[in-house]
């Protein structure tokens, strides 16, 4: 079967006034593929996700998700899409329910399937199920997380983009997010995603982009990144992003 | 909802005998009623203000018309809006002074701040470039409904007309800028961009934290300044004969006058960025932002400081006088957020909390103006006069130690 590539971004620019913050980036991430997007702090890599989430405009370059652009068919785009993202705010007023009632019908899931879904999803991250009719409001960092995707994939996308999806989770939480990035790739879905946590990711994550000084200058399978498994993510994260005669000792004057 | 309108219902009748009083003209009460439907989806709105706007956030897959009902019809059933319906209502079925055309005019009232509310909102989310020609349509809006008021001092039956055209002018910019204007940010064309980033202000050249610091010189400064021209206001100008002139000079001075500085501004500007193109050194950017900051706040900051002395001083107990002299405030603020939209650095969260440092107390005074007795309030008012510029001062106070302690921006104070 031809796999075609599900998100290609092409020479993609983006500065903050005279901050270059992306340089000319092109990455391509086929149907399937985990792609993990890490980099330092301030490397560009919330700023990369909401470019390809259509919130902020680059100054140029193109960005392509299944063979089309924003310009062109933005609805289609983000039917087909999941998002996790700070600019995808829980609604706090709400109890989780409503929340996920309210994301259902503007992804516009029929009204009869939609209570079922709720709480199909819902069950699968939240093993209360009285949580579901909480406010959010008393929601914890970890519990807003899982709710944020199961907001994401309520409507049962294709792409999941996803912005640091485990910060704050739990082991626990973590491996049942693992656990769903397996389900979701077996379906022939695609995830493209940055984070900070990388235990037991090399058990989902088929590629790697690196992103340093504006540019992607890592972009291939997990296994030349940890140099087939020999290394872990972080590891090689590290030896990478390292500068050899950068004096790494803490230098405070204690 | 239906033991609400009961309740409000039975308050309703209460507040007729209030509200209606023996040596109350019925023009003088339909005024007061109007100006509690105006007011209060702008006191919500502002108290509740929110920076992110956005009910339905750009990642989901509406179309903007549909996203664009959905707001307006969340808000409309909200209870900024429900209440003063639900009171209008109740009012015109127990007072024989309000007639169907007073509730007409009070729906088109609640319209109208309900679109004029969306739009400034719709505008600040889609961070469409504010301009002289929309200064000057807000100019020509406020003024219009100003007149209604001010100047005909009664409601009529034909002045509906009027009404129904402000609103209609309201509606149709709304609608115009929700459906064929930009979705989101990144809906904006390659024009618009450019055309944001030549409008970034030359503060925006410099470090942050020096940025900062001549915002707070210059707010503290004007302020004061503020404070001197209050003072001379309150002893000076209590000639009542004077009242109708100053009234309209004084209430639509700060709409005119911000046209006019967004005029001088671009000449300014202009000079500046060829300045900008032809040195490079530090000092010229500071010379033309301290230019900048004075030409920012001192139109703005001092006309609105005069208005609300001025009113305190001649005891202005009009409530529609209040109503849209918190309405100017609102804009006003608002005219602050288009602003910091030209602002690279993306200041959103510091915007806001000026907003409510300033428009609450202001709020708060209206309030107290408002529902406290004739004879308290006017002392109140006298007193009320000085928080606002006080609390300001204070609020600011703590950053400009930090400015003072920077040698090189003494200069500019």
């Amino acid at each position: 079967m031809e796999v075609h590539p599900i998100l290609q971004i092409k020479e993609l620019s983006k500065h903050f006034g005279r901050q270059n913050v992306l340089d000319a980036v092109s990455l391509d991430v086929l149907q399937g593929q985990c792609c993990l997007l890490v980099g330092k702090n301030g490397s560009g890599k919330t700023t990369l996700l909401r470019c390809v989430m259509d919130l902020i405009l680059p100054e140029s370059g193109e960005i392509w998700i299944d063979g089309r652009k924003y310009a062109d068919e933005p609805i289609y785009i983000k039917k087909m899409m999941g998002i996790i993202s700070e600019d995808n705010p829980l609604i706090p007023e709400f109890t989780a329910y409503q929340h996920l009632e309210f994301v259902g019908l503007l992804h516009k899931i029929p009204v009869a399937e939609l209570k079922s879904r709720i709480a199909e999803t819902f069950a699968n991250f939240f093993d209360d199920a009285s949580d579901l009719h909480k406010k959010i409001s008393a929601y914890s960092t970890g519990m807003k997380k899982k709710l944020s995707l199961c907001a994401a994939i309520l409507h049962r996308p294709t792409l999941l983009i996803l912005d640091e999806p485990f910060h704050g989770l739990d082991r626990y939480s973590l491996q049942k997010f693992i656990e769903f990035f397996k389900f979701f790739l077996s379906r022939q879905g695609t995830i493209f995603f940055t984070s900070h946590t990388f235990a037991h990711l090399d058990e989902v994550v088929s590629h790697v982009a690196l992103l340093d000084a504006h540019k992607i200058i890592f972009h291939d399978s997990i296994e030349d990144f940890t140099d087939s498994g020999k290394n872990k993510i972080d590891d090689s994260l590290l030896r990478v992003l390292q500068e050899p005669d950068v004096d790494q000792s803490v230098r405070l004057n204690w | 909802m239906l033991l609400f309108m009961v309740v409000a219902g039975y308050a309703a009748s209460d507040l007729e005998s209030t509200l209606f009083p023996a040596d109350c003209t019925s023009a003088q009460a339909v005024q007061m009623i109007d100006a509690f439907t105006m007011c209060w989806p702008f006191l919500f709105n502002i108290l509740l203000y929110r920076a992110k706007t956005d009910l339905i956030p750009p990642i989901y897959p509406i179309t903007t018309r549909e996203k664009t009902f959905v707001e307006i019809a969340y808000d409309l059933v909200g209870i900024e809006y429900a209440v003063p319906l639900v009171l209008n209502l109740s009012i015109l079925y127990f007072s024989a002074y309000y007639r169907w055309y007073n509730f007409a005019a009070a729906v088109l009232l609640l319209l109208t701040s309900c679109f004029l509310i969306n739009l400034l909102k719709l505008a600040l989310e889609r961070k469409i470039l504010f301009s002289g020609y929309f200064a000057l349509a807000a100019t020509g809006w406020a003024c219009l409904s100003a007149g209604v008021f001010f100047f005909g001092a009664r409601l009529e039956q034909e002045q509906l007309l009027f009404l129904l055209l402000i609103g209609g002018w309201a509606a149709a910019t709304f609608l115009f800028l929700a459906w064929f204007e930009t979705q989101t940010v990144a809906r904006e064309s390659g024009a618009l961009t450019r055309r944001l980033e030549k409008n970034l202000h030359p503060l925006s050249m410099l470090p942050i934290h020096r940025k900062e610091v001549f915002r707070n010189i210059a707010v503290t400064s004007v302020t004061r300044i503020g404070l001197l021209f209050s003072m001379y206001f309150l002893y000076n100008d209590s000639d009542q004969s004077q009242a109708s002139f100053s009234k309209s000079v004084f209430f639509i001075l700060p709409y005119t006058s911000y046209p006019i500085y967004v005029n001088l501004w671009g000449h300014v500007r202009d000079v500046w960025l060829i300045l900008q193109q032809s040195h490079e050194e530090k000092n010229v950017h500071a010379a033309f932002s301290a230019v900048y900051r004075r030409l920012t706040f001192y139109p703005l900051l001092i006309d609105l400081s005069i208005t609300l002395i001025w009113v305190a001083a001649l005891k202005i107990t009009a409530p529609a006088y209040y109503v849209y002299l918190l309405s100017a405030y609102a804009m006003f603020y608002s005219f602050g957020y288009f602003k910091s939209l030209l602002d690279p650095y993306n200041y959103k969260s510091q915007h806001q909390t000026t907003f409510r440092r300033i428009i609450m107390p202001v709020a708060a005074l209206f309030c107290i103006n408002l529902y406290v007795p004739l004879a308290e309030r006017l002392v109140l008012l006298d007193v009320s006069a000085f928080v606002f510029p006080v609390f300001l001062f204070l609020s600011k106070n703590a950053r400009l130690v930090e400015a003072a302690q920077i040698p090189s921006f003494r200069s500019f104070i």
